[in-house]
């Protein structure tokens, strides 16, 4: 039996379907899931660079007492566009443009299942990023906070466009992030390998699927409120004005019903990312995968339970914010379970101490204690003081950059390998990462203590009297330290592309099939589709010996007799393969319905309505071609 | 030329740990046990994990350890399953404890949220004033709280918890100072550009002290006691002042702008950003756009003759 | 095990799971988004009806029921054609009747709209006037706005029908519009009662 990664030895059918066109209009209709996964992993990068280009700003503000290096509305408009770029535009999509990259991979597929959306999603997040950093250009930056309460973000109190530009752009990258969940639920249901039973996909696909279900509960209620709150702005209803029945704290509860799954849809994916590298590290199959699948899946349910958190100081009855004080303390206990089967793993097996388990180690380290200040906010009495205070930006801050960026920079040493199949700088990367970790808690540790000393968040400036200027000096040398840790994974991910020692397929030892791949991989992924009858196929089952009825499908898929692009749609509970799907190879409609609905955007922004209605009605008919275009698939 | 401002009129915020009233005192307590008990959590599990790190299996386990699964049921079951509860519990306690509502014979005092000030009035005694709360020592104190327009809270971190303010609603925030003193109130919601400077000074004294206080409140506004003052009045209202601000029996004023009938008896000026001195409320008059930008008084042009005058007047407002 | 696609042609006639391809699952999740706007729509309904004594606030009476009883009942109707071609598409059957049965189901809905559109103005419906015109808006705006979608979604699927027949791709195509179209019916019914009874009962 030949190995499933050997090419024929004639004529290449399977590469010539999956190869991409040449040149810029190959560019554009690019559908793969690695090139466009790629596009949103860079994209993303980027917006992070401008969200901390905005924090080391406001940072130098605040190191000092009474400074004048920013003004008011400055400090306001940085504030509000680095909460704005690091929730929207980098925490969420970079979790799932590394589900994008790996998760086919990982479940022994070819491609997204519906890649003109992967790219149309790419599109409008881009569009959406660019239409709102285009605020700068016209002195328009949103102003109002990145969870933008009314009644400061309506039509009275903020008469220029700035919300505007908030609550459209914001609104496109919404959109793609709900594209990019559909997209990875079916993939995870329906796509994984022959014989990859639920119970044995990898950690990071359930935490996945989870966060793709959490999506399209959480996000619709924030369009429908951005929806309600630009047609109070844009035509005069009065969903949010008090003075016409309205009602302000109506945009708080959406958008909290948003905003608290919201924290869990960004840190899920972190979540599953250190479940995929505790195993490979600790040399130690995972313990309690059942329970971590179980812990998972009941964080998304609870996220659900506990929006009003964030509301304890707006007056609502005592026995109200007791309930949700109960859901918000129970979130603790499967975060303990995943946190402690880590541990576990670790000591179970004989852990190998390289950068990407180093960050891992840097995960829990942090995020438990941001944990721990977690359920001390989520105590009503406590939060009474915390809420909106320093103490609250430390809170987030470990969480988040716990819960996500230090994920994604052991993602980033773990997987650089099999995307540019060079290996990063192991020496380097130990630096950058003490410097990144040091740096961390040197900036967000002292926060704490300024928020019991009484410091409210989002205030551009405080009088020498406070007695906060030790604490947010020692948190400004911090951010230069972590700055430059930062810098420095930069330029050895920048390095090494080029320069670095050749990965191959499986650097690690790995356990999951993206290691099967050669690195980088091959547009269609997998010669011959794996099938799969284990938790750890590389650990246990190579090579994977065909146990579905093997000669016509396998063959097909190894060697096409047509050129398109087939991958096996399987069962959803034990991968049983049911038939051979069609993907198309190329498309021009996502990125003319991305810039139909962008020249709508603009016409609503700008009040031209005939403008606004050409890109809806450009929109609607490219919505009809794309609908029509399957014939044109070969 | 004004004399350069001095930003040093209000108080040092106290601290959440650094109790002076029940409410503050009981959260503190609630605190300290929050902050050692998740202290010690927090150092145990970095122990495991480094203890993990170190540990050495003897080779590549092939299948799992129980004891490791042990390890899961404890410290990720079982320990939470007791701590959170424990924790839960005593929250609502203080919970129950600081949100009662304050008995009959509380002092009621009401507070209306501005962009970017605070109106405070004393219902039972009829005076509206701002930016400064004066309350007895020792008694308890309800809060009746609304906003003119945007979202506000009001935070006094060591009397008590913070409470929102919101257009439409009355939310009652019930407090008690225990020692006299004056203490940073604060603005805890971004509530516009200014959101940083909008504060406030609590001022806590003994009880005749405070009836004296209210008593001068309600008084009548002081007449200007002399012609320089009672030219400063001319040209308060001549320089249209009065369209905005109130001072009783001589200006109607306007329901965004401060009430200014007792302006001299306060400590600060912009709602706790400058000492009220001369030099500051002359330079706060000529440029407000320049200490304060985005608030909604506009400069003025008034030349010297006209200015000290209107300082006269102004700094006589007891 | 089947193909489909470019190796269709050759294949045998679809099995009935093969009704739950990519597109239904994509169908399901976009609906579940949509029900998901729809709870936020209906919430914040309730949320601010609750702020009143009355409702519609005075001097406004509740809205008429006739005119949107006989748009109700059109749209009802129209799930009558649609599920008859779709359960015969998941059936794997081609007919005749198709182009006539889907050309049915979009006269009775583009009927709907415009019973809903005289209602509007016969019950004086303001977006500006208070925050009640602006509910009526925003509710039966959303349902509006996926009916015009999902009207367009029959009208592709009709087209392709009368050009092509019913192949795999065509079965795919009419169970998703199908599934859209239920979900444009039976939201309707929880709009409307909700903008025409709730007035009158609380």
């Amino acid at each position: 039996m030949t190995a499933l990664q050997d090419p024929p030895a004639t004529e290449d059918r399977l590469a010539a379907s999956w190869a991409t066109q040449p040149g810029a209009a190959g560019w554009f209709t690019a559908l793969n899931h690695k090139q466009v996964a790629q596009r949103f992993l860079v994209t993303a990068f980027v917006f992070f660079g401008l969200g901390g280009i905005q924090s080391v700003l406001m940072r130098w503000q605040l190191g000092s007492a009474e400074s004048t290096f920013l003004d008011a509305q400055t400090y306001n408009e940085l504030f509000t566009m680095h909460g704005t770029t690091m929730m929207f535009l980098f925490a969420v999509p970079v979790g799932e443009a590394f589900a994008m990259y790996f998760l086919p991979l990982m479940l022994g597929t070819r491609d997204l299942p519906f890649p003109r959306l992967t790219a149309f999603g790419w599109y409008i997040y881009v569009l959406g990023g660019v239409f709102l950093y285009s605020s700068f250009l016209f002195g328009q930056v949103p102003d109002g906070g990145w969870f933008a309460y009314t009644p400061l973000t309506g039509p009275e109190y903020s008469p220029s466009s700035s919300i505007d530009f908030w609550l459209l752009g914001v609104t496109f990258v919404e959109i793609a992030t709900i594209a990019g969940a559909i997209e990875l639920v079916v993939l995870i249901l329906r796509y994984r390998a022959p014989g990859m039973k639920i119970s044995q996909m990898p950690l990071l696909a359930w935490n996945v699927l989870v966060t793709g279900i959490a999506v399209i509960f959480a996000f619709p209620p924030l369009v429908v409120a951005s929806v309600l709150l630009e047609l109070d702005r844009k035509i005069g209803t009065h969903f949010y004005d008090p003075a016409a029945g309205g009602e302000s704290l109506l945009w708080q509860h959406l958008f909290w019903f948003f905003g608290h799954p919201e924290v869990y849809i960004i840190l899920l994916p972190g979540l599953g990312i250190v479940s995929t590298i505790v195993p490979v590290f600790a040399r130690s199959r995972i313990v309690g995968y059942s329970l971590i699948a179980v812990s998972t899946v009941a964080i998304g349910i609870l996220s659900f339970g506990v929006w009003v958190h964030h509301m304890f100081t707006t007056g609502i009855p005592q026995l109200g914010l007791a309930f949700f004080s109960v859901a918000s303390l129970f979130i603790p206990i499967p975060s303990a379970i995943q946190i402690s089967a880590w541990i576990a793993t670790i000591w179970q097996g004989r852990a190998v101490w390289k950068t990407p388990m180093m960050y891992v180690v840097g995960f829990i380290v942090i995020f438990v204690l941001g944990g721990v200040t977690g359920v001390m906010v989520a105590s009503v009495p406590f939060d009474t003081q915390a809420h909106d205070s320093y103490f609250v930006v430390a809170h987030f801050h470990y969480v988040l950059i716990g819960g996500i960026l230090f994920p994604v920079l052991a993602a980033i040493h773990f997987w650089m390998p099999k995307i540019s199949g060079r290996m990063l700088d192991e020496r380097l990367g130990t630096i950058a990462f003490w410097l990144t970790f040091i740096g961390f808690n040197v900036t967000f540790f002292p926060l704490h203590i300024t928020g019991l000393q009484g410091m409210p968040r989002r205030v551009y400036t405080y009088a020498e009297s406070t007695g906060w200027e030790l604490t947010q000096a020692i948190a400004t040398w911090g951010t230069v330290v972590l700055t430059l840790g930062l810098l420095m994974t930069l330029g050895n991910v920048v390095h090494s592309a080029r320069y670095g020692e050749r990965a191959g397929a499986d650097p690690w030892g790995g356990e999951t099939l993206d290691w099967y791949a050669t690195s980088p991989p091959p547009a269609y992924n997998f010669r011959g589709i794996p099938e799969i009858a284990s938790r750890s196929p590389l650990w246990d089952t190579r090579p994977f010996r065909p146990r579905y009825d093997p000669a016509t499908w396998q063959d097909e898929l190894r060697e096409p007799r047509a050129p398109v692009r087939q991958v096996v749609l399987t069962s959803v509970l034990d991968a049983v393969p049911e038939e051979l799907v069609t993907l198309p190879q190329k498309s021009w409609w996502p990125l003319v319905m991305a810039v139909a609905l962008t020249v709508a955007l603009i016409g609503t922004m700008i009040d031209v309505y005939p403008l606004a209605l050409t890109g809806v009605l450009a929109a609607v008919v490219t919505g009809v071609a794309w609908i029509w275009d399957r014939q044109d698939q070969r | 030329m004004p004399a350069e401002p001095a930003p040093v009129a209000a108080p040092a915020p106290g601290s959440v740990l650094d109790p002076v009233g029940p409410e503050a005192a009981q959260i503190a307590g609630l605190t300290w046990f929050m902050v050692v008990l998740g202290g010690l959590l927090w150092l145990a599990t970095v122990v495991f994990l480094v203890l993990a790190l170190r540990h050495r299996a003897r080779r590549e386990p092939r299948a799992n350890d129980g004891g490791a699964k042990a390890f899961i049921a404890v410290w990720g079951v079982v320990v939470p399953v007791v701590v959170l509860p424990i924790v839960f519990g005593y929250s609502l306690l203080v919970g129950v404890d600081t949100s009662r509502p304050a008995p009959s014979g509380a002092l009621t005092i009401e507070v209306v949220g501005h962009q970017f000030w605070w109106e405070v009035r004393y219902p039972e005694a009829g005076v509206v004033t701002a930016n400064e709360v004066h309350v007895p020592v020792g008694r308890p104190v309800r809060l009746e709280m609304t906003s003119a327009d945007v979202i506000h809270s009001l935070w006094v971190p060591p009397v008590a918890g913070k409470l929102d303010l919101f257009p439409g609603h009355t939310n009652v925030l019930s407090l008690q100072v225990d020692e006299a003193g004056r203490y940073l109130g604060e603005c805890a919601e971004f509530c516009g550009i200014q959101h940083a400077r909008m504060q406030f000074v609590l001022v806590a004294q003994e009880e005749d002290e405070f009836t004296e206080h209210l008593r001068a409140l309600q008084a009548g506004p002081a007449e200007p006691g002399s012609d320089l003052a009672e030219a400063g009045r001319e040209v308060f209202l001549a320089a249209g002042c009065g369209q905005c601000h109130r001072i009783e029996d001589v200006s109607e004023g306007a329901d965004f702008a401060p009430d200014l009938t007792h302006l001299a008896t306060r400590d600060t000026i912009a709602a706790g950003m400058l000492e009220n001195t001369r030099g500051n409320l002359a330079g706060w008059i000529l440029d407000p756009q320049g200490l304060k930008s985005g608030v909604r008084m506009p400069p003025s042009n008034l030349e010297g003759e006209d200015l000290q005058a209107l300082l006269a007047y102004l700094e006589g407002l007891r | 095990m089947r193909t489909s696609g470019h190796t269709g042609e050759a294949a045998p006639r679809p099995a009935p799971h093969i009704a739950r391809g990519t597109g239904w699952w994509g169908m399901l999740l976009l609906q579940l988004v949509l029900v998901s706007m729809l709870a936020a729509l209906l919430f914040s309904y309730f949320y601010l009806r609750d702020g009143f004594d009355t409702w519609p606030p005075a001097p406004a009476p509740a809205p008429a029921l006739g005119l949107t009883a006989v748009a109700t009942g059109l749209l009802v109707l129209s799930a009558v054609p649609v599920a008859a071609v779709h359960l015969a598409a998941r059936a794997g059957r081609g007919d005749g009747r198709f182009p006539a049965a889907l050309a049915a189901a979009l006269a009775l809905g583009v009927a709907f709209l415009a019973v809903q559109f005289a209602d509007y103005s016969a019950n004086d419906v303001d977006p500006q006037r208070d925050v009640y015109g602006s509910l009526f808006l925003a509710l039966a705006g959303f349902h509006h706005v996926n009916a015009v979608l999902a009207l367009l979604g029959l009208g592709v699927v009709l087209l392709r029908v009368r050009s092509g027949g019913m192949r795999p791709r065509e079965q795919e195509m009419v169970v998703t519009a199908a599934h859209y179209w239920y979900f444009v019916v039976w939201s309707w019914i929880v709009v409307a009662a909700t903008l025409y009874l709730i007035p009158r009962f609380w």
